[in-house]
């Protein structure tokens, strides 16, 4: 559940991503960070995590609106995946709103895919939250790699892969290229605030 | 000066990186204060608008002050909300310091303070598989040794009987240096109890309630052993002093140790004749409740029901006189975050206040302190081992 700062008038969201080692999820805040340069406030945190950075910004999306007048800041983590880093891993996933899921369309991560798919639905679980019920959208990276000749997954057999029981929201996506980052960001960002706005009606 | 308490609780309840976003987020300005009964010094943290500026933990001061305190799981945290006068030694953002140092934490950077593992959380079963080749139980760890009442030091050697079952004696020590083995006589034999390490009482409260007490269990010394005899009567002269509330507190703490101790040895020698959750009962608090009270039992009597991967198991029965619920100021791994009590039909039970109990807590001296907290952490390591025999059975 996002934290409400009524002081500042701010509702601060948690969108994590989420993913296999090296798929992407820095290479993606990276490019929203450079994008975005002007609606985020403060520096990207990077954290040294072996085997993966660990990134962290705060980002004020522009054209968001407002939720019962409070402007809406979203906090933009990824999480290490290796198993040790679990004191991280918990913080990080602790009150999540959303998460991006950055599958890596080479073959031969097929099945670093399924593990950190199925990882992420353990971690979720630990923190009381269900893969299912949690705004998800999961992004099919690195597709610019078919033009350089490595072999690629196609979509359809990511999406059977990953998605046939999730039914998420899914994008293609090129990181490095900066193609699919904000598409995936956007309906991420719009999944959690519809959420959220439930809840809010729920409570209220 | 302008200085209030604005911002408190338990470590154990809010980690220190959510106190450090929830300052952060109020843009607050002030002196976080962290009491450890595992470190010798607090830690002090000060916040400039929402950002930690400096800060110190014994010699240490600045980022590797903060640092070193990320490794404590246990302690009281206060905010007090004040100007600050302390310049400015950090200039890493709130954030970086918090992912850094859960980074060095996860990578054995920090050292970890705090007790051993409730049963439940995590590390617990780490904890209570890594007794290794020889099946040992891992030491339970006491708090702080506090010297203030040690009247005088005694040495044993490696195997050295300090205590024998059944024997008489009042004396009571804090073991100050090494680590020794509890164990109890059965009819299956000499069974293991637990393994209590440095800071960790020997003697209980019964030592303080009788004249002539009787040793319910022997104790040998693992390794060379160094142990401070405590002042006795004076913990005696303050028991006295105790309203009939906490001394009723006390009893029925020490009464849940002796019965958790009885049900990991009946288990060890796989008698499960209490395995199932007693019928005819209705739940008065169930698992994970975050209602404090606290009760005392005035007629019929009630089950502490814990938890493990396997199901529910019956810990301990509970009768007249004995106390349940909510403690404020200590965690023993039972109800009512890790275990539920179910009642008997019969059962009448009053309503005690926990703020009570809390100050007139507050009011002891260290060493009863330590002497309370040590009770709780064998009741939970000794229910984290019942679980785990009962498991593995």
């Amino acid at each position: 559940m996002a934290n409400f700062n009524f002081k500042e008038r701010v509702i601060e969201c948690k969108i994590v991503y989420y993913g296999p080692g090296r798929c992407g999820k820095t290479t993606n805040l990276e490019y929203v960070f450079k994008a975005f340069k002007k609606t985020t406030s403060g520096d990207m945190v990077s954290i040294d995590t072996k085997g993966d950075r660990t990134l962290f910004f705060d980002f004020l999306p522009m054209g968001l609106g407002k939720i019962r007048g409070c402007d809406v800041m979203i906090q933009l983590y990824t999480v290490p995946g290796q198993q040790k880093y679990s004191s991280t891993r918990k913080m990080v996933l602790k009150g999540v709103d959303g998460v991006v899921f950055v599958a890596d369309s080479l073959e031969v991560r097929r099945k670093a895919n399924l593990l950190s798919l199925k990882d992420l639905q353990g971690n979720l679980k630990e923190q009381g939250h269900s893969i299912f019920k949690l705004p998800l959208i999961i992004q099919y990276n690195k597709r610019d790699l078919a033009e350089e000749g490595f072999p690629i997954l196609p979509e359809d057999v990511l999406e059977r892969d990953l998605n046939s029981k999730l039914k998420a929201p899914s994008f293609a996506a090129s990181a490095v290229k900066g193609t699919g980052v904000w598409p995936t960001l956007k309906e991420c960002m719009k999944l959690t605030l519809l959420e959220l706005q439930k809840e809010l009606k729920w409570a209220g | 000066m302008d200085k209030k308490v604005v911002f408190a609780g338990a470590l154990s309840f809010i980690s220190l990186p959510d106190i450090f976003q929830t300052l952060g987020s109020n843009n607050s300005t002030g002196r976080l204060q962290i009491t450890s009964q595992h470190a010798p010094n607090p830690g002090v943290v000060y916040f400039d608008k929402g950002e930690p500026i400096n800060a110190t933990m014994g010699n240490t001061n600045g980022l590797d002050a903060i640092y070193a305190l990320f490794g404590w799981s246990e302690g009281r945290f206060e905010f007090f909300e004040e100007k600050i006068k302390i310049g400015r030694v950090i200039n890493n953002s709130r954030m970086q310091i918090i992912l850094d140092a859960l980074r060095m934490l996860d990578d054995g950077l920090i050292e970890k303070i705090g007790p051993t593992p409730l049963p439940g959380e995590p590390g617990a079963q780490a904890a209570q598989t890594k007794g290794g080749k020889s099946g040992a139980l891992p030491a339970i760890k006491g708090p702080l040794v506090d010297y203030v009442y040690v009247i005088s030091e005694d040495s044993f050697f490696d195997g050295g009987r300090i205590v024998k079952e059944g024997g008489h004696g009042r004396w009571i020590w804090v073991i100050l240096e090494g680590m020794v083995d509890v164990t109890r006589d059965t009819s299956d034999g000499t069974m293991a109890v637990a393994r209590l390490g440095e800071g960790c009482f020997i003697g209980g409260f019964a030592a303080l309630l009788r004249k002539e007490a009787v040793r319910t269990a022997t104790v040998t010394a693992v390794g060379d052993v160094q142990l401070g005899v405590v002042d006795a009567d004076v913990l005696s002269r303050q028991y006295s002093g105790l309203t009939p509330d906490f001394k009723k507190f006390l009893i029925s703490l020490d009464g849940r140790l002796r019965r958790i101790t009885d049900r990991a040895l009946e288990l060890q020698m796989k008698k499960s004749g209490k395995d199932a959750v007693p019928a005819e009962t209705k739940p008065i608090i169930k698992r994970g409740s975050s209602k404090e009270e606290l009760f005392t039992i005035t007629e019929g009597e009630t089950y502490v029901v814990g938890q493990t991967p396997k199901g529910d198991i019956p810990l301990l029965t509970l009768k007249k006189n004995d106390i349940f619920g909510y403690l404020p100021f200590m965690d023993i791994g039972h109800e009512p975050r890790f275990a539920s009590i179910l009642a008997s039909k019969d059962v009448q039970v009053s309503k005690l206040d926990p703020e009570t109990l809390q100050k007139e807590y507050d009011q002891l001296s260290g060493t009863f302190k330590n002497l309370i907290y040590n009770v709780g952490s064998c009741i939970s390591a000794t229910t984290g081992l019942a679980c785990h025999l009962r498991d593995v059975k």
